[in-house]
């Protein structure tokens, strides 16, 4: 008897020491693993009305020595709201309010004074991101019907750097504020903090999701983004193409610079462009990142990948010669070189030095079709796989016809359109050993435990030798010193490289909506690396229908030396006199 | 001889004592969160507050930086060096 009541003692104590425990674990996961969210909770019923205070990742730059700079991340300060209900005073609500923060108000006067005499509404939002100092100064003055929250919000420090490719987040189809567009969209998963439910039954949530509990799936996945743009790349990429832009009118000017040997790029940039810090007054279109959605036909720069492509399958050697008429008939069409000259015997250097159609439209028809659509089906069949989303495939369509003229308009750029991005990847290939890397912004991801988990971007493979890949490489070094020279004439400040630099320009017509080509309305380009037998930095560049001007030498060539300048000094790229081919004494016409 | 109710240990008792105990230890854990919930709502505050400081100076050092690569340091009476000169690299045992 006496046995029995000390054992259901023992067992009301084991219920008692149970209940303990539990308690014990559950203060532990509020305390602790949950703590943060809880003071956000708090802190949001603290200040905010019904909604909570918005949260996100942030999105880092880093520079050169690896310190990281904001390039999205989340501002602080205060909303203000009326309560019609309670407000007495509308003329003198809006003064004050006026006083302290005018330029944060959305609503003018009259609607100011017409919403907060609507006596029916008990909620209207009518100044949004005050300062810290504005919002408790307008919180003091204590205003009957005029309530000062406290708001946070998305800001981008750099306002228009890579504002396409970093990104902006908005409230879309839905209700929650999202990534919509570049970084923000195609990491939003990372980037966006799960909304909290405020009400939960207690005993609910510590007898269910007890693994939850234990191991947080969102702790393993929240962070925030380190990029691989260099902010002073960026900002000088972006300053240049503005400069090209506006100085040739053209529709459109955009920018690449990327590690060929990893595929990180360093700068991205496009104009026109926005600033997302103020999208009321932002073009749609312009939230569009035509480096990665935008395709078009690259004309010239596609010939060192026509005569990679060549040298790889064996049919040419750069020795290999052929009799330049200056113009072909193909199919009933008229090929001609840029300047309808012939130049007889020619060999596959001169080729790129003076870029020339009839000589690629020559190693397009020794490669023959069937070798030719698998060397470009490996450039151009697949996207780069950025991480950047709604990129394009190319128009490659013209890979599946018979027609030669088809595959001989290709291999010079015509007739073949690609996004910039897959440009730049599949010639960086040349300055990579013949090995395509998958361009990338995102290096690693910083989760919120503190840890670091750094992203691995395989090789999209080897598509041509190495051997073929420093064989072009020679071939596009003699390129660049005539180009230089050319725009040393026009700019005399302008600075030679101290490296030798691999260099091709592309001047393209440009396609009718309708079908056919402007012959007068062109798209530049101009891709290069250097330094040429030690790549740091593949660079592309290109601008869309610049005016008063055919060739792409006088458009970007100025832009690329700055920016290879600028890339040396920067990076302190030691010079390479002995590779380095001297200027000209004049550039052959 | 008298019985001691102090000195009888009886699982009751200890029963007792142990929740009075899980108790005091229970409103001390509960008022221990409310203090830390309280400092935490302060230092997420002032983490934001500092955060939203560091943007505004990362808004005005990449300003900075546009400002600095738009100056035409020519027109500012700046000139490009008249020669370049390189000096070779010196051998590692040099610089022991």
């Amino acid at each position: 008897m006496r046995g029995a009541f000390r054992n259901r003692i023992r067992l009301v104590l084991g219920a008692v020491v149970f209940a303990a425990f539990l308690i014990l674990v559950r203060l532990y996961f509020v305390q602790i693993v949950d703590g943060a969210n809880y003071a956000a909770r708090a802190d949001h019923q603290f200040a905010a009305g019904s909604s909570g205070l918005f949260d996100r990742g942030s999105i880092y730059f880093t520079t050169k020595d690896g310190t990281l700079i904001s390039a999205a991340t989340l501002s602080t300060g205060f909303l203000v709201a009326l309560n019609p209900q309670t407000m007495t005073n509308p003329e003198a609500a809006y003064a004050a309010i006026d006083a302290v923060a005018s330029s944060s108000l959305s609503v003018s006067h009259d609607a100011f004074v017409s919403a907060a005499s609507d006596k029916s509404r008990v909620y209207v939002e009518v100044a949004h991101h005050l300062s810290d100092a504005a919002g408790q100064a307008l919180a003091a003055e204590n205003i009957p019907g005029v309530e000062v929250l406290r708001e946070r919000w998305r800001t981008y420090p750099g306002g228009d750097l890579a504002a396409q490719s970093i990104g902006i987040v908005s409230y879309g189809s839905g209700d929650t504020l999202s990534g919509q567009t570049g970084l923000e969209a195609e990491y939003d998963s990372v980037l966006s903090r799960a909304g909290d439910t405020l009400y939960k039954n207690f005993f609910a949530e510590l007898f269910s999701n007890v693994g939850q509990l234990l191991v947080s799936a969102r702790a393993a996945h929240e962070g925030d983004l380190v990029t691989t743009i260099e902010p002073e790349v960026e900002t000088r990429l972006t300053e240049d193409l503005t400069k090209v832009n506006a100085q040739y009118s053209s529709i459109g000017s955009g920018g690449i610079i990327m590690d060929p040997a990893t595929g990180a790029i360093v700068a991205l940039a496009s104009f026109p462009t926005f600033d997302p810090n103020n999208l009321s007054q932002v073009n749609p279109s312009l939230l569009r990142n035509p480096l990665v959605e935008n395709v078009y036909e690259f004309g010239s720069i596609m010939k060192p990948l026509t005569m990679a492509s060549g040298l790889d399958a064996g049919v040419i050697t750069p020795n290999t010669t052929y009799d330049d008429t200056g113009c072909i008939t193909v199919d009933r069409a008229k090929i001609c070189n840029y300047d309808f000259r012939a130049r007889g015997i020619t060999d596959m250097t001169l080729v790129i030095e003076h870029s020339l159609n009839v000589g690629a439209s020559w190693i397009a028809t020794q490669l023959g079709q069937s070798a030719f659509k698998k060397y470009f089906e490996s450039y151009f069949g697949t996207t780069t796989g950025i991480d950047l989303p709604n990129e394009q495939r190319g128009l490659t369509g013209n890979l599946n016809t018979t027609e030669q003229v088809n595959f001989d308009n290709m291999s010079f750029g015509q007739g073949i359109a690609v996004t910039p991005v897959a440009m730049l990847r599949a010639l960086a290939a040349i300055a990579n050993g013949g090995v395509m890397e998958t361009p990338h912004l995102v290096s690693g991801i910083t989760l919120n435990s503190g840890i670091t988990k750094q992203l691995s971007w395989p090789a999209a493979g080897p598509v041509f030798s190495a051997n073929t890949a420093s064989e072009v490489t020679r071939m596009l070094v003699t390129v660049y010193p005539n180009d230089a020279k050319l725009a040393m004439n026009s700019d005399p400040s302008l600075i030679y490289a101290s490296v030798p630099v691999a260099a091709k320009t592309g001047t393209a017509q440009a396609e009718k909506p309708g079908g056919g080509y402007y012959t007068n309305v062109y798209f530049h380009s101009f891709f290069g690396f250097f330094p040429a037998y030690a790549p740091r930095f593949a660079i592309l560049l290109y601008t869309d229908h610049p005016q008063g001007v055919t060739y792409a030498s006088e458009t970007l060539t100025p832009t690329f030396m700055d920016l290879v300048s600028f890339l040396m000094n920067y990076y302190d790229i030691p010079p390479d006199l002995q590779d380095v081919l001297p200027l000209p004494a004049h550039v052959p016409s | 001889m008298l019985h001691n109710p102090f000195h009888a240990f009886t699982p009751v008792s200890a029963a007792a004592t142990f929740a009075g105990a899980l108790f005091v230890s229970y409103v001390a854990l509960i008022a221990f969160v409310m203090s830390l919930a309280t400092l935490s709502v302060g230092f997420t505050q002032s983490e934001r507050s500092d955060e939203a400081t560091v943007a505004t100076l990362e808004a005005q050092y990449l300003s900075d930086l546009a400002m600095i690569t738009n100056t035409n340091y020519v027109a500012l009476g700046y000139a490009k060096p008249a020669t370049t000169v390189f000096v070779p690299a010196a051998a590692a045992t040099a610089l022991r």
